[in-house]
């Protein structure tokens, strides 16, 4: 409570910072709606501006970059189909669909509120019972780690029923992607072919914009020369129309604490939460069969859960030192920068810039839903404009993007061939989102069994000593042979043959 | 013709002053063997290569091999916000982070050599690239050496749930119950696992715990506070605040003296183990730099290490300035070096077989 008193003075005493936290959630927000240009790089460059200002200003400045460019993915996503930042990729396959079904302004409400929801849900945990929740983080080891990430794997099934063999090519081709480097473990090359380049393995960002917005350009592009649809986005209100919220409390609540959940666990990460969010609401669903075709409810999972990371992952940076993703990540260097050490000892020696950030947390959720609110007119704007005049400029940032993010042009041939091979593979009828899934969390799980049978000298039945562990196993198991039972059924039912 | 000496004379003038005020104001302690041949060297070089005329005319890349926000990272952009460069020129930090800092590296040391590209790097990181396989050749000692800058250690620590105080109470306990404490490093084949191989078996307990290599110090720390681990080999930097807040007790430290930011823990050497490996961090050029460049950088350098702002930022970092020329840091490594090598090629021997 103390904290966020101090937080509250820290803040309203000093103009400026409020300025920078308006200013940031612009920056980010601008920075996340722009494919290619991440929440991360959004934090990573403005690292080195905040070392002329005070701690307090910095921190909010970098915390209000990291809530506008994770938020704002979700226009260019809903508007054009192409993620602005890889945390919305599940947001395209509802919001987009909506979007041209005639109802754009309403696919925008409902991603935003549910990034409302998402980050004020983990701004009251943050709140409420951070260190509290920062010891449920330290129980996890090698073997919950490696269930968890198991048990989302396993969602590939409840994702890919469409065509299940095809769901399957697509996760097996991630997962062999995801080989590709120096191993987590035990530092062997895997699939470098030779190429030092390669070590590190192909670069996350790369690959998702290769995947998800050079192969979109290709797909649109062959719309080149038709009259491109305008679009109307019609009356904002500040609230989605409660007829299409109905069914949602569902998918919200859920996002709320599997993003909360997985934020606070560092080492499982932004995309893994969406991806697992947007699968379990999918599972859970009255509706499945709406989800990928405009549903409310998947809009909601995934843009309430890629919101709730945020606050999560801040939850073991304040009180252990340990960030929850690559971007909090870049957040401990600005609080380094500043001379100040992340952990446990900041509680109770620097209650003020605890403060600072979890009051700039919450407050720039809350100015981000009104900013993105009101400056919805100008983004549809921006992307009414000719596709020859959009299709070029959204590659450059991409390539930009890219580039800035690691320095390297290698980088951007990754982004380049991997968009070429993703269209290649849509053409044959191959989903990304399994390909996604078996990148992001096929190296997860190797790492954490392979560190988890090293550390039991190679028993593998020492698991059942991991409670946690079993149960998510033991769910996943479910997760595989309920739809394939439920789905033989139903195709005797009506007479088909498998 | 003409121009070409005018300007090696020009040149020759800023050695001369550059030179002049490194030894002006170098300290009188440490430095006095290092001062001289900083001297000596611009002086040879500039009759050698009188190319290198006013070095830099424009801005120095420094590729940090790792992520913006890092230790590594910190520390450079601190040098580069008290580092005076001839010609009013600056140091601009490129971040190329990948494969442990792997890729960093290799793409500072294909850079041209030309003066504009150097790298930041722990020297000891560079050479597990080589021990282990992952770089073909030997950068480490390929490399020109700029300088060691600060120095950082490996610290042998427990958590506040063993109970344990003291090295010894920790190996009668494990010496007690084989097989029963797990020990994490920062890696598995880096010079952190080599080291806590080495001290394992200087403390007779190589067979009695379970070594498991973390994805890196964070990781390893968070596994300690968990109690996932009850002993862990990790850098000073890494668990400073940990340290502070009482939740890793530190039992021990790797080196050749004691760390500044825990002076009542006990060294390595001190016990009489004969492991004195420190974490340094230093500044390495493309192979064939220019050594009046080499010279003109460390000289840089060295004069930001005395700057008390930027020593007392470096001890927030939970590291300390220890400013080392490149020739005699080279020394050092390539010693160290030496004692590693027979440990990695029984850390790949186990590794292959056990497979």
């Amino acid at each position: 409570m103390n904290a966020i008193i101090a937080g509250f003075t820290a803040l309203f005493s000093d103009p400026i910072s409020l300025a920078l936290l308006f200013f940031g959630i612009f920056f980010g927000i601008v920075f996340g709606c722009i494919p290619g240009l991440t929440a991360t790089l959004g934090v990573a460059l403005m690292i080195p501006f905040t070392f002329t200002m005070t701690p307090i200003q910095g921190l909010t400045l970098l915390v209000a970059i990291y809530v506008g460019g994770i938020s704002g993915g979700l226009i260019t996503a809903t508007l054009i189909n192409i993620p602005g930042t890889p945390s919305s990729i599940f947001t395209c396959y509802d919001g987009y669909p909506m979007a041209k079904s005639g109802k754009p302004g309403q696919a925008l409400a409902i991603g935003v509120f549910a990034s409302l929801i998402g980050g004020t849900f983990s701004a009251v945990a943050l709140f409420a019972i951070a260190p509290q929740l920062a010891k449920v983080s330290l129980i996890f080891g090698n073997w919950e780690y490696f269930a968890v990430a198991f048990l989302g794997l396993m969602v590939v099934v409840t994702m890919s029923s469409n065509d299940f063999l095809k769901g399957l090519i697509g996760a097996l081709i991630g997962l062999i992607v995801g080989c590709i480097g120096l191993d987590a473990v035990s530092g062997v090359s895997r699939l470098t072919f030779g190429a030092w380049q390669l070590q590190s393995g192909l670069q996350s960002t790369a690959l998702m914009m290769g995947l998800f917005a050079i192969r979109e350009i290709f797909n649109q592009s062959r719309d080149l020369g038709k009259p491109k649809m305008k679009i109307h986005l019609g009356k904002i209100s500040f609230l989605p129309p409660l007829s299409e919220m109905k069914d949602c409390l569902k998918p919200l609540t859920l996002g709320c604490l599997i993003g909360t959940g997985i934020g606070i666990l560092p080492g499982i990460g932004q995309n893994a939460s969406t991806l697992i969010s947007y699968n379990q609401a999918k599972a859970m669903s009255k509706h499945p069969e709406k989800f990928g075709h405009g549903s409310a409810e998947g809009i909601c999972a995934s843009e309430v859960s890629n919101n709730a990371v945020n606050g999560g992952a801040l939850i073991p940076l304040i009180t252990l030192g340990i960030p929850g993703d690559l971007t909090t990540a870049a957040l401990i260097g600005g609080l380094m920068i500043q001379g100040l050490q992340p952990g446990p000892l900041l509680f109770t020696q620097n209650i003020d810039i605890v403060g600072t950030i979890m009051v700039s947390y919450f407050l720039a959720n809350i100015v981000m839903y009104v900013m993105e609110l009101g400056l919805m007119n100008i983004f549809v704007k921006a992307v009414n404009v000719k596709f020859s005049i959009l299709f070029p400029a959204i590659v450059m940032f991409c390539v930009l993007g890219v580039f800035a993010l690691n320095n390297r042009t290698f980088d951007i041939w990754i982004l380049i061939v991997t968009g070429i091979l993703a269209y290649i593979l849509d053409q044959l009828g191959v989903d990304m989102a399994p390909i996604i899934l078996g990148f992001i969390l096929g190296p997860l799980i190797e790492k954490y069994y392979r560190m988890g049978m090293i550390s039991e000298n190679g028993n593998f039945a020492m698991i059942l000593q991991h409670p946690i562990a079993v149960v998510c196993l033991i769910i996943s198991l479910l997760f595989v042979f309920v739809p394939l039972f439920s789905k033989k059924i139903r195709q005797k039912k009506i007479g088909l043959n498998i | 013709m003409k121009a070409r000496s005018l300007v090696s004379l020009a040149l020759g003038l800023a050695l001369a002053a550059s030179s002049m005020t490194a030894c002006s104001s170098a300290p009188a302690s440490s430095s006095k063997a290092q001062s001289a041949p900083s001297s000596s060297a611009p002086a040879s070089s500039v009759a050698e290569t009188p190319a290198t005329t006013d070095y830099p005319k424009k801005p120095v890349q420094v590729i940090i091999p790792y992520a913006p926000g890092g230790g590594s990272d910190i520390l450079t952009r601190a040098i580069m916000k008290y580092i005076k460069l001839p010609n009013d020129q600056n140091l601009v930090a490129i971040n190329v982070e990948g494969a442990a800092g792997y890729i960093g590296c290799q793409q500072a040391a294909t850079s041209s050599n030309d003066g504009y590209t150097i790298l930041a790097h722990n020297p000891m990181d560079v050479v597990s690239y080589t021990l282990n396989g992952t770089a073909p050749d030997a950068l480490w000692s390929e490399m020109e050496m700029i300088c060691g800058v600060v120095d950082d250690f490996n610290v042998i620590s427990t958590n506040k749930q063993s109970g344990w105080k003291t090295i010894d109470e920790a190996v009668a306990y494990i010496k007690a119950h084989p097989g029963e404490v797990k020990w994490g490093t920062t890696g598995a084949q880096n010079v952190n696992y080599g080291d806590t191989l080495r001290v394992l078996e200087a403390l007779g307990i190589k067979d009695d715990v379970t070594l498991v290599p973390y994805d890196g110090g964070s990781a390893s720390k968070t596994a300690l506070m968990g109690n996932h681990i009850q002993m862990e080999t990790n850098s000073s930097s890494d668990i400073r605040s940990s340290v502070a807040s009482g939740d890793t007790i530190p039992l021990m430290v790797i080196g050749d003296r004691r760390a500044k930011a825990l002076p009542e823990i006990q060294c390595t050497q001190e016990l009489g183990y004969d492991i004195t490996t420190t974490k340094p961090r230093g500044y390495y050029a493309p192979k064939d730099t220019d050594p009046a460049v080499i010279n003109i950088l460390a000289d840089a350098i060295e004069e930001v290490t005395k700057n008390e702002e930027f020593i007392k930022s470096v001890e927030d970092l939970g590291l300390e300035v220890n400013f080392v020329r490149g020739d005699e840091m080279q020394l050092k490594v390539s010693k160290w070096a030496d004692t590693l090598y027979p440990v990695f090629e029984e850390m790949m021997g186990t590794e292959s077989s056990s497979k």
